[in-house]
């Protein structure tokens, strides 16, 4: 059965906002970036290596 | 793989296994090993599960929502996929008792801003993170999830000055007192 989308119950005429599509996603990929992220710094920190060698700085700066 | 029944590990972490069962229904926590399929299978915990729902119940015990938790332990995942595919011997939770291995702690500013905290003793903290998490009942633009990366010192004092409630765990600690709980030296 199709979810009733324009029906008198339905969210929108409640006056919800709409979920927009492909929030759940962008959530997901963020966390997943966040986690690969938390890795590059954990070993970073693991090796005790210097910063300049695990990250290169951005221009202008030494 | 280690196998751990539910009333096992309701019995390690000390919870009833209604509060373990809860969090498995709501996707927080994943059996590895094995999943229940309708009646009369049983799901199986691995050692990693333990460590998750150590951490979901210390969030819990905070009251953070549910969506919080869930990711939190997406983060957690990913954190150990990565290390895992460079170093084999990298699992979660005991590489995080490794001798000289860095602090990890997560950071939760105004009860929705995520971050993370890696230190290692003799060196200083990285602040990563910055995603918002919002209530699920937000909608619309209120979701918008912010880009991620790691924060300058001054930035990373600038959120925690600027936040006017901080929530923090010690994913190390958790792994620790889990560890001391499972009789491990």
């Amino acid at each position: 059965m199709r979810k009733d989308t324009m029906g008198a119950h339905s969210p929108a005429r409640q006056g919800a906002t709409p979920r927009t599509r492909g929030e759940g996603a962008e959530l997901r990929e963020l966390l997943d970036h966040l986690g690969r992220l938390l890795a590059h710094e954990y070993v970073a920190l693991l090796r005790d290596a210097p910063r300049a060698e695990v990250e290169p700085k951005p221009e202008g700066q030494e | 793989m280690e196998s751990i029944s539910i009333t096992q590990a309701a019995e390690e972490l000390g919870v009833a296994p209604h509060k373990l069962i809860h969090l498995c229904e709501r996707k927080v926590v994943t059996p590895e090993v094995r999943d229940a399929r309708g009646r009369g299978t049983s799901r199986k915990f691995s050692r990693r599960n333990l460590f998750e729902f150590a951490v979901a119940l210390e969030m819990r015990r905070l009251e953070l929502p549910v969506s919080f938790v869930r990711a939190v332990l997406r983060v957690l995942r990913a954190f150990e996929a990565e290390l895992h595919s460079r170093q084999r011997d990298f699992a979660l939770p005991d590489a995080l008792l490794r001798r000289g291995a860095p602090k990890v702690r997560l950071l939760i500013l105004d009860g929705e801003k995520l971050y993370f905290r890696v230190k290692q003793v003799s060196s200083t903290e990285v602040v990563l993170g910055g995603v918002n998490i919002r209530h699920p009942q937000a909608r619309g633009r209120a979701r918008k999830h912010e880009s991620v990366g790691r924060l300058l010192p001054a930035q990373a004092k600038e959120a925690l000055s600027a936040a006017h409630t901080r929530t923090e765990v010690d994913l190390s600690r958790i792994a620790r007192a889990l560890q001391a709980r499972l009789g491990e030296p």
